[in-house]
């Protein structure tokens, strides 16, 4: 018997080491393509694994606002007309765009040859589908398109009619989050509550396998039609060099890190800025600090409560500075920039308009203002959730550069969930710390325009910022709707419905063998190859 | 030994109606709704209320119990809003790797902590003993995520033996799937381990003062046969006990051992769902696991009897 139990033992230290020496050879390791298992220290299959920090909750992309149903989705389905690499508006699926002498009818002929994933030819039927779904579904949608008809002039043609010139249609038409994606038109018609029964697009990735928890499987599509143009921004070329894409949710970013040195994922997202240095350290590894790619902004509630006021707002605003919650929220310059400009530096919109409200830094100008609001120490309540480190540091400073002009500060620390939900309601807080993504045009920034009833219904209201919205979304004239914009820009900076902290980017890395890879607006891996 | 298993399944029932009911009303106490998390944080307020009402958020809170504690009779856990399939599937899908984790850190906490509990009692108060003690309350202090961490630095991105995250189901191939394991089994295991060590060593040296093993001495029988025929199996008792009870810990899903090697198990189901606010699949997962606890107790409270000829039911 005792030799027996010995024996057992004996078994399984040996078992623990042949499984430890099979690792260490890469060379044994199966080679079916159609098997899933570990890529080997050396790039021998052709996929990229790419570690995420979130999982999408769906990937209709008509459905939700959420940036990282975007990064997947947008391998699987495309747009009518894309952004290029100076965010000028440029077709994808439509061959060209033609707008009417008056600006109100809007021409999208088709290219041909474009087929779904499922081998149906792409018709203009499938297009009205797409965009009247996108439209009841997207606020982008809605108010782009709210007095657009969309129509099939013919089997190869869309038509938008508008009540008037637009200069936002086209932007919205071509702005990915949550974007106006072509699916076919039986898919729209399938789709129930939840969403899409499948996910059917024209991209240069097809949808595989979708396992909970583990990885979303996306394969090259044989049949892709890619324009031959150049690659530019979101337009242009697009090939799918890699046979299989793999996104895999590692929420933990210490794991997603460690799966990157050793070559459990090829690439990964969302970086922690502390461990820039393992990563410019790391001989094996390609770090990249993405940006443009979003800004935060201190956002209050405007409806209820003490930020209902103005003064109080500019007070706030007067009083941040603006480089020390930065530093905090990233701990290094590298990853951010101090911009007034509701549009990045990088987009032809970008204005100077207002900046010399931003990051006043003026504890008595502050205080002068309270003073003249009236505000007498009612307790100001800040959400702020750990589950996005950079939002907590940030939110913690700002909360102490409030208490030193002399306000009252409750912070309330939740779950990201219940932040949402919480900021939702009228009552119960007044200000919690965000980002925004890039936005294509201006009119698209969500808190400008009451309309959208964000975050709560009955936020910031003013007649003038409305009108000087409608006006520039009339305005076809590009030079024209930036002049407006320019005054757009500068009511903001007065009102602040939110305050607009920096510009913050973001750090990915990747494994040496990933070649071409480029970033515009977000992680897109369509032309980039692995070796 | 029947009539006891029908008493113990009855108010196992009363128990698990009680778990469900704290459940529900804990989730759904909760602030955050699955329609936010779904739509995305720039959606509007309208859209949300769109949603909401959709998926039957907006019922009374009553009538949304009386309905998934009806379909939870008849064997319907619920739906997965966010995974849009059954809860009973996503459970599932996401026991296969807690099953697997939770067998193999078992086997390596009793390989490894029965005979040192048992060499410990045996030399009771040695440098040996001393020292697999203050192992062994390492074991226990330190948690689970530093041992995980540290073992993925040192044996994963340094020396690149094993995979630092992820999991390979078992069609993959034995290897495959154990060489994922092996290292969250470790860090699972060590904590456990310790437990059972400590156990071992404290319920041995009780018996170990009994007379009939003074006697099994004086007859002149080997060390190793008094220690394990005569001693241990009268010690194991207690020892069974902490071996179900952690048994039916992991079982419930090693969640921060699961989310650091990103392992897709039942621990990490939980955490998901509870971030996604994705009601009924925390609910379903809970009462499972609750369901598992019970059971478990059960079979090695009936075990008692097997091990222990003396340990008879039919008359408590």
């Amino acid at each position: 018997m005792r030799k027996f139990l010995y024996g057992i033992f004996v078994l399984i230290i040996l078992v623990s080491f042949v499984g430890c020496s099979q690792a260490t050879q890469p060379t044994s390791e199966t080679t079916d393509p159609n098997k899933n298992t570990t890529p080997p220290p050396i790039k021998d299959k052709n996929e990229l694994r790419v570690a995420m920090s979130v999982a999408p909750p769906t990937l209709d992309m008509h459905k939700t606002t959420a940036v990282v149903t975007q990064q997947v989705g947008w391998h699987i389905f495309e747009f009518l007309v894309t952004l290029d690499k100076d965010y000028k508006v440029v077709p994808m699926l439509a061959e060209k765009i033609e707008i009417s002498g008056d600006g109100k009818t809007i021409t999208l002929p088709l290219r041909k040859g474009v087929t779904f994933h499922n081998g149906k030819a792409m018709t203009a039927q499938d297009v009205v589908a797409s965009l009247n779904r996108w439209k009841q579904m997207s606020s982008t949608g809605r108010s782009a398109l709210s007095k657009t008809t969309v129509t099939a002039k013919d089997e190869m043609t869309v038509q938008l009619s508008l009540e008037q010139p637009s200069s936002t249609v086209l932007p919205a038409l071509a702005y990915p989050v949550q974007g106006a994606v072509i699916m076919p038109k039986e898919v729209i018609e399938g789709a129930d509550e939840v969403g899409v029964k499948e996910y059917i697009g024209t991209g240069p990735f097809q949808f595989a396998e979708w396992k909970q928890d583990q990885y979303i499987h996306l394969k090259k599509f044989a049949g892709y039609q890619s324009l031959s143009e150049p690659t530019s921004g979101l337009a242009g070329k697009k090939e799918a060099k890699v046979d299989d894409l793999y996104f895999i949710p590692v929420p933990d970013a210490a794991t997603r890190l460690a799966g990157l040195q050793t070559g459990e994922y090829d690439f990964a997202d969302e970086i922690p800025f502390d461990n820039y240095d393992i990563v410019k350290n790391d001989p094996n590894l390609t770090s990249y600090v993405t940006k443009p790619r979003r800004y935060n902004g201190f956002i209050f509630n405007t409806k209820a409560g003490v930020f209902s006021n103005a003064k109080i707002r500019q007070a706030v605003n007067a009083a941040l500075d603006m480089d020390s919650i930065m530093m905090a929220a990233t701990g290094n310059p590298d990853f951010y920039r101090l911009d007034h400009g509701l549009m990045h530096q990088e987009q032809a919109w970008y204005v100077d308009s207002g900046k010399e409200q931003y990051n006043q830094k003026n504890e008595s100008k502050a205080k002068e203002l309270l003073k003249e609001a009236g505000y007498k120490g009612e307790p100001v309540t800040i959400l702020g959730s750990k589950d996005y480190e950079f939002l907590y540091k940030g939110t913690l400073v700002i909360a102490s550069q409030l208490e030193k002009i002399g306000m009252k500060v409750n912070l309330e620390i939740y779950d990201w969930p219940t932040l949402i939900s919480k900021r939702g309601k009228e009552e119960g807080w007044n200000a919690f710390l965000s980002y925004f993504p890039l936005f294509a045009e201006p009119t698209q920034t969500i808190f400008l325009d009451s309309r959208n009833n964000w975050p709560v219904p009955g936020s910031y209201h003013n007649p003038k910022m409305l009108m000087l919205l409608d006006q520039m979304r009339a305005t076809s004239d590009f030079e024209e709707g930036k002049k407006i914009f320019t005054d757009v820009q500068a009511l903001y900076w007065e009102d602040v419905p939110v305050i607009k902290i920096g510009d913050m980017y973001g750090l990915i890395a990747m494994r040496n063998y990933v070649k071409d890879y480029q970033f515009f607006m977000d992680i897109s891996f369509w032309n980039v190859a692995v070796q | 030994m029947g009539g006891y298993i029908l008493k113990r399944i009855v108010s196992l029932i009363m128990v698990l109606f009680v778990v469900a009911v704290v459940d529900f009303i804990i989730i759904h106490l909760t602030p955050g709704d699955p329609a936010a998390v779904i739509l995305g944080s720039h959606a509007s307020e309208d859209e949300l209320a769109r949603l909401r009402e959709q998926l039957g958020l907006n019922l009374p809170i009553t009538l949304q119990f009386a309905k998934w504690i009806s379909g939870v009779l008849q064997g319907d856990l619920g739906w997965s809003i966010f995974m849009n399939m059954p809860v009973t599937q996503a459970i599932y899908e996401h026991m296969g790797p807690t099953l697997s984790l939770t067998i193999f850190a078992e086997v390596i906490a009793v390989v490894f902590a029965i005979p040192l509990g048992v060499m410990a009692a045996n030399r009771r108060g040695s440098w040996i003993d001393q020292g697999l003690m203050i192992l062994a309350l390492l074991g226990i202090s330190l948690p689970s995520f530093l041992i995980g961490l540290n073992l993925i630095l040192l044996l994963a991105v340094q020396m690149n033996w094993l995979p630092a995250a992820g999991y390979q189901p078992l069609s993959s191939g034995i290897f495959n799937h154990l060489k994922y394991l092996i290292l969250p089994a470790i860090s699972l295991g060590i904590m456990q381990g310790a437990l059972i060590a400590r156990m071992t060593r404290s319920s041995m040296l009780e018996v170990m003062n009994e007379n009939y093993i003074r006697t099994a001495e004086a007859k002149g029988l080997k060390t190793r046969i008094v220690l394990y025929k005569h001693a241990f199996r009268n010690a194991f008792i207690p020892i069974l006990t902490v071996i179900g009870l952690s048994f039916a810990t992991l079982i419930g899903g090693a969640v921060v051992i699961e989310t650091v090697f990103n392992i897709p198990g039942i621990g990490k189901l939980i955490v998901n769902s509870v971030l996604r606010r994705d009601y009924q699949v925390i609910q379903g997962a809970v009462l499972m696991i609750a369901t598992s606890y019970v059971l478990i107790n059960l079979v090695v409270d009936l075990l008692y009897a097997y091990i222990d000829p003396r340990v008879k039911y039919e008359k408590s």
